[in-house]
This record gives structure tokens, sequence and C-alpha cells, in this order.
């Protein structure tokens, strides 16, 4: 869940355009040029879409309903965040989504406009001074269900590697 | 009656990461509400969920069962649509049991340790059954 080395500078304002498009993290797998680069509206409807299409993805490349069930959980969480945190429930910002769906992984960045934040800094959901807390379980679940996750310098970016397991079809 | 109750356990084999539909039934059963979710409480529904669950509670029907068997999918809004009817029921002296959950859906409360917040039950008639036993205590100031 650290930064990783070497990712460009973005100023948080203008997602997708060329300018800001960072590259995959080196361990992730893949390269930049396979990724699929979506933007959608600020909203909760529409940011079902990209979810959509991996999903559709996923089932048609023969993935279980576990790893399915944990990357349609974690890219919930990220667009959430994203729409409401990260650009504030604000209609006139969009968020950026690419990803990349192979037959070993499942790669997907989510970014959007806001100022970022510190992940490190978000209380454990899990302790039991927070369990009855409404919010705050989205990056615990995200960490969980995923291979890896990485955010870059700025916070307004993740990164999520979900890898399928060893010995299933 | 253990066959039955293996029959009618809910599959985890079938990939239902695609169904988005979602819809909530309640029915009362001596003093217990039984609150039936089903389908997928994706992110697109989890406001509607929690305005419904929180329309629930009252002094007479602070005791709530709610059955996930047939709940595919939650996330973490959802997660605190339960929390929030949780805390809502206590202020009224009562209590929150979930029922049946699909393994997906029984691994995100573990992992969330909210399994150490509301009890989990096998099935329904069960949790019902310990509800009953209790009685509603206190209630809120206002």
């Amino acid at each position: 869940m650290t930064p990783w080395p070497g990712s460009a500078a973005f100023d948080g304002q203008t997602p997708g355009s060329a300018a800001n498009t960072m590259t995959v993290p080196s361990d992730f797998g893949i390269r930049d040029s396979d990724l699929i680069e979506l933007i959608v509206p600020n909203n909760l409807r529409s940011a079902k879409e990209p979810e959509r299409r991996i999903v559709r993805e996923m089932i048609r490349q023969g993935y279980d309903a576990e790893t399915t069930f944990g990357l349609k959980l974690a890219l919930e969480e990220a667009m959430t965040n994203a729409v409401k945190h990260g650009n504030c429930n604000d209609p006139s910002k969009q968020v950026v989504v690419r990803f990349y769906v192979g037959p070993r992984r499942v790669v997907v960045m989510v970014r959007d406009q806001g100022r970022g934040f510190c992940p490190e800094k978000v209380p454990d959901p899990t302790s039991e001074e927070n369990l009855e807390r409404p919010n705050g379980r989205g990056i615990m679940l995200m960490q969980s269900y995923m291979t890896r996750i990485c955010y870059n310098q700025t916070g307004n970016e993740v990164w999520m590697l979900k890898e399928k397991r060893a010995g299933r079809p | 009656m253990d066959a039955e109750r293996e029959a009618s356990r809910p599959p985890v084999s079938t990939n239902d990461s695609a169904n988005e539909s979602f819809r909530l039934t309640v029915d009362q059963a001596a003093g217990v509400l039984l609150v039936r979710l089903h389908g997928s409480a994706g992110m697109e529904h989890t406001e509607d969920l929690q305005r419904r669950l929180l329309e629930l509670p009252g002094k007479a029907t602070c005791r709530i069962v709610l059955d996930l068997s047939d709940l595919h999918f939650v996330n973490s809004a959802g997660l605190g649509a339960f929390i929030a009817l949780y805390r809502r029921c206590r202020e009224f002296g009562g209590q929150v049991a979930l029922a049946r959950p699909r393994e997906a859906v029984a691994q995100v409360l573990r992992v969330t340790n909210l399994d150490r917040l509301m009890r989990i039950y096998p099935d329904p008639e069960a949790a019902i059954r310990d509800l009953q036993t209790q009685t509603p205590v206190g209630g809120p100031s206002a």
C-alpha cells in the first residue's frame, strides 16, 4: 500500500489527459499498453459501468466466484472512495479507470480529481473501538481481497492487482 | 431435518457477481422483524438499503433478524447500513442478528470483525427464537 517509485507528478485536476497518464507498477506483470481506459462521470450509477465490463470479462475468462467477488468488492470500494471522498460528489468531476483482464491476473487503476489522502492514517476498522463506526472499511477490504494495492504519492490514484489462484482453471 | 437444512443451504459456487438487482422484504414474527435481503447490495443500492433499514426500528420493532441467505454481495457501505441499524435498535433496547449468510458474505463479515459485533445464526428461525427471549429495555431519550 505504499507509493511506487518513479510515479510521474500528477496535479489531481485533469484525469485522462496524456500529461497525467502514469505507468502501471513494474511488478504487476503487464505493460501500460495492455490497459483499457474508461472515463466516467462522477456518480455511483455511472461508476458501475467499468465494474460491469470487468466482471463480465472475468466470468468469460473463467475466473471463479470467489475471485470475481473479491475484485468486484475492491473495485466498488475504490470507486465509492473516488466519487464520494476524492471528488466530493461533485458532478462536474470525473473518474478515470484503467483495467486489464488477462488469463492469470486482473489489474485495475482508479483515479479521481481530489487532493488525495494518506492511507496509512486511516484508523484500523477491525479494532474493538472502531467496530461500531459505520465507515472506514473500504481500504481494509481492498487490501484484504487484492493480491496487492498501491497508491500514488498524492493518494488520489490506486492500483490494484488480483492474481488468479494457483491450481484453479 | 439436517437434510432439509443442507438442501436449503445457499449455494457457494455459482458466480453471481454479474447480478445487480436488489430488494428487501419485511415480515413480523411474534415481536421480531424478519428482514430478507435479496440480490446484490452494490454501491448503487446501499443508500436506499440504509434508508429502508433505518425506517424499521421502533419501541415495538427493535429486535430484527437480517436473513442474508439470498444476499449475493455486500460492500462496506452495506456493512455500514447494518451497523447503523444495529445502533438504532440498541437505542431502543433491542438487538440485530444476522442469519445464514452465503460464504462470500460471511467472509466479509469475518474479515471486518463484524461477526464480533452482531451474532450470526445458521438459520433465521434460530435467530428469531433467540431474539424472542430478549425483552427490549430502555429507549431513546428524545
